[in-house]
């Protein structure tokens, strides 16, 4: 495998976001849109120009969280974010995990993206601790029979290093086994984006 | 240089018919797990556990026979009008299950929606798939009565259409999740639907047929006296239809029209890729509307 191979390239990436409260005027602005789009006008609340610099209030209803973001991550690669609040950081993970859709632009990836951004979620609390695992595993994207082969893995991994609290922990050690080494980019995002996979790989948990 | 190969992409504008069943398929476990899931919490915490599965139609069978039957004097021919009944409700219970669960689908799992992807569509079909458990349950619970009222002599029998039977089932099924995978695509935007739901399946119960006769029904809403007719009420409910013919199948008893059923059949098709078709657009942009 290359080392320097692309295996993450974000192009042209825009996110536009409604300010407000959803609720009256949305229909209109809804039929707006539809008549625009058949007439094959341009979406009339999109209005690229409007600066997003939190400094002063926008002055449409509409605004831009990220606009033409571009970037590639090659394999091996240790990649950050960083910016102020409300820069879109967490947007662009957003969109990195498939959450919610970019409004322009594209992501292409060579693997799969897995978001770490709370722990805890899809834990049911009347299950199991075999039972959520297997839960949380199927949420992101393992089959049945993956799980089971990482099963005492996962387990170890919980047992041995996350001994803390009662989820958390549990989560954290499905989603960072869950990865087969070849398919993953070692891609992991968490919510001030730090890299998971110097915490694999100071587990051990990568083949060198 | 080689053209890329990229595990997969993102981009925004995907076609309206893009529904990924694959990636849906590749998910099977998930749904699995999630029918699990909802099966063993839902009556944890509770004294009488399952046995609610039960009390529920069978309460409601008893205050709809002496309401409908004893108060108000429908009659329902050959058959004892408490079994006539919970054969309604039982197939009415399984749509209206589906259809109140999955409604409020986005709603409920906005949490885990908001962090984590998997195809959307998995949680309306577990939803259906879990209920369909319940409805078996509660299927158990009719036979038993079907077959207490056979010894005790009432002409009631199956015949050959009682084969139709899961069909009949399934489509109850598709209908509810068309439905609801509609409805909980638009109350991401307006809220106000919730409501209209709550009630609204109440009210379409007693439009359905649940507790009397379709033919009785439909004699009734024709007056010709006064020269209206609100025949088509029933006419074009498909639920009427589907429970009308599932208590043909199951009592041999009422009447099925070949129009209801070619009716019924192309509305449930129709809705339930229609259903698919918002609920997929929904999903991608959802988030940012809830």
């Amino acid at each position: 495998m290359k080392k320097d191979q692309v295996i993450l390239k974000v192009e042209s990436v825009s996110k536009q976001y409604r300010l407000g409260t959803i609720g009256t005027g949305t229909i209109s602005h809804d039929l707006n849109r539809f008549f625009a789009r058949i007439r094959g006008k341009e979406d009339p609340y999109l209005k690229i120009g409007e600066t997003n610099d939190r400094s002063k209030k926008g002055k449409t209803e509409y605004v831009w969280a990220l606009k033409d973001i571009n970037f590639e991550v090659k394999r091996g690669e240790v990649f950050g974010i960083i910016g102020k609040n409300g820069a879109g950081k967490s947007t662009l993970l957003k969109i990195l995990s498939k959450v919610t859709g970019p409004t322009t632009g594209s992501i292409k990836s060579k693997g799969r993206i897995a978001s770490l951004l709370e722990v805890g979620t899809g834990f049911h609390p009347e299950m199991t601790g075999k039972e959520n695992i297997f839960l949380n595993g199927a949420i992101l994207g393992m089959t049945k029979k993956e799980i089971q082969s990482k099963f005492d893995e996962i387990v170890d991994f919980k047992n041995n290093f996350l001994a803390i609290g009662h989820f958390s922990d549990a989560t954290i050690a499905v989603r960072i086994i869950s990865f087969k080494e070849e398919e993953i980019n070692q891609t992991f995002w968490t919510n001030k984006v730090q890299m998971a996979y110097d915490v694999r790989e100071s587990l051990g948990l990568t083949k060198k | 240089m080689q053209r890329e190969k990229w595990l997969f992409e993102i981009s925004p504008k995907t076609s309206l018919f893009d529904l990924n069943l694959k990636e849906v398929w590749q998910y099977r476990d998930l749904l699995l797990l999630f029918v699990k899931r909802d099966v063993i919490t839902v009556y944890k915490q509770t004294i009488l556990g399952p046995l609610w599965y039960l009390i529920q139609p069978l309460f409601t069978s008893v205050i709809f026979t002496l309401v409908f039957n004893n108060i108000a004097g429908i009659s329902t021919g050959e058959v004892p009008p408490f079994l006539f009944n919970l054969a309604g409700i039982t197939i009415w219970n399984y749509f209206k299950e589906c259809l109140i669960a999955t409604s409020d689908t986005f709603k409920k799992n906005e949490a885990i929606f908001g962090k984590v992807y998997f195809p959307r569509v998995i949680m309306p079909m577990s939803i259906v798939f879990s209920n369909l458990l319940k409805f078996l349950i509660q299927l158990f619970i009719f036979i038993c009565f079907y077959i207490y009222y056979y010894l005790d002599g009432y002409t009631i029998s199956p015949n050959k259409y009682t084969l139709f039977f899961p069909l009949l089932i399934i489509a109850m099924g598709i209908i509810g999740l068309g439905l609801g995978m509609i409805i909980s695509s638009m109350v991401t935007k307006y809220r106000d639907l919730t409501f209209l739901v709550s009630f609204g399946v109440q009210l379409l119960m007693y439009l359905s047929a649940v507790m009397y006769p379709l033919d009785l029904m439909r004699e009734k809403l024709v007056n010709i006296e006064k020269g209206t007719d609100y025949s088509w009420i029933v006419d074009y409910n498909p639920i009427a239809h589907l429970i009308e013919f599932g208590r043909f199948i199951l009592l041999n008893d009422g009447n099925y029209s070949t129009f209801g059923i070619i009716y019924t059949s192309i509305f449930t098709v129709i809705v339930f890729f229609l259903g698919l078709l918002i609920f997929n657009k929904t999903e991608k942009s959802f988030i940012d509307t809830i």
